[in-house]
């Protein structure tokens, strides 16, 4: 298929063209062959990371399922609710992970606030 | 007229000037790890309690969601911190509260006002000490019922 792109740079389908030429390609070859390469990466992923994906995802229905509950997530999935803070941690122990993502159902923490003067220190010049 | 009592008092922290600080305990819920800090109190720090990061990655085995973080403003800009749910032991009790850190950089150890709003502290500065403080026992208040 042929594809209109904007705003390409303009010193990058230099070099794309001068390469794909070398090498006795097409433009659209080479482009097929970056976007390939591109699309076959894998993203470089925390634990951290696909565990706030998993808990993204399952917000709205947890919210509803598990009002006042402490729920769980360790490898990028829900383990469990639990009724209090002992109980997520004895999931998290059975699951045998270090550590976790826990939050508590239809809980509303403070999202922040001010950090004044008062934890400046004095350092001599 | 109230009457308080000091219950536990703590000679100030050795920096210049000086500064109040009290003893408490973090437990990490998970595995029972816990650490002793003697913490500097900020009354201009609208958090919790804030620890170094190395200290942070040892006890956060409760991280809170993302969404959940906190965003302090600062001079120099907002400040956004990691949070972790905790057990914090205090004058012999233990309640459930939060510990953070920022994202970037090294972070700092800090007791905030979520948490000193919870307590009765006071502030001897010309002792240099800082108290929690208690009512006054029922046997004290008859003393001094009886003796004025």
């Amino acid at each position: 298929m042929d594809v209109l792109i904007r705003n390409f740079d303009p010193e990058l389908y230099r070099r794309l063209k001068a390469r794909a030429a070398a090498r006795g390609e097409k433009i659209g070859e080479a482009l097929t062959e970056a976007t390939e390469y591109l699309l076959s990466k894998r993203e470089v992923t925390t634990e951290a990371d696909v565990n706030n994906a998993a808990y993204a995802s399952a917000m709205g229905d947890l919210a509803q399922k598990y009002p006042g509950k402490y729920v769980v997530f360790c490898d990028g999935r829900f383990i469990g609710p639990a009724d209090d803070l002992e109980g997520a941690a004895s999931i998290i122990r059975a699951a045998g992970r270090p550590k976790a993502l826990v939050m508590k159902m239809g809980e509303q923490i403070p999202k922040g606030g001010d950090w004044l003067w008062s934890s400046l220190e004095l350092f001599a010049a | 007229m109230e009457l308080l009592r000091t219950v536990r008092c703590l000679g100030y922290l050795p920096t210049d000037p000086p500064m109040p600080g009290i003893k408490l305990e973090v437990r990490e819920p998970v595995y029972g790890r816990s650490k002793e800090y003697t913490v500097p109190l900020d009354t201009g720090f609208a958090g919790y309690l804030m620890l170094p990061d190395s200290e942070y990655r040892a006890l956060a085995s409760m991280e809170l969601a993302r969404e959940a973080f906190g965003t302090y403003t600062t001079l120099a800009g907002p400040v956004v911190m990691r949070r972790a749910r905790v057990m914090l032991r205090l004058s012999g009790k233990e309640f459930e509260s939060i510990v953070e850190t920022p994202i970037h950089g090294g972070g700092k150890l800090l007791l905030g006002r979520r948490i000193l709003n919870t307590l009765d502290l006071a502030l001897l500065g010309n002792s240099a000490k800082a108290c929690l403080v208690g009512e006054e026992k029922a046997a004290e208040k008859k003393n001094r019922a009886n003796s004025g």
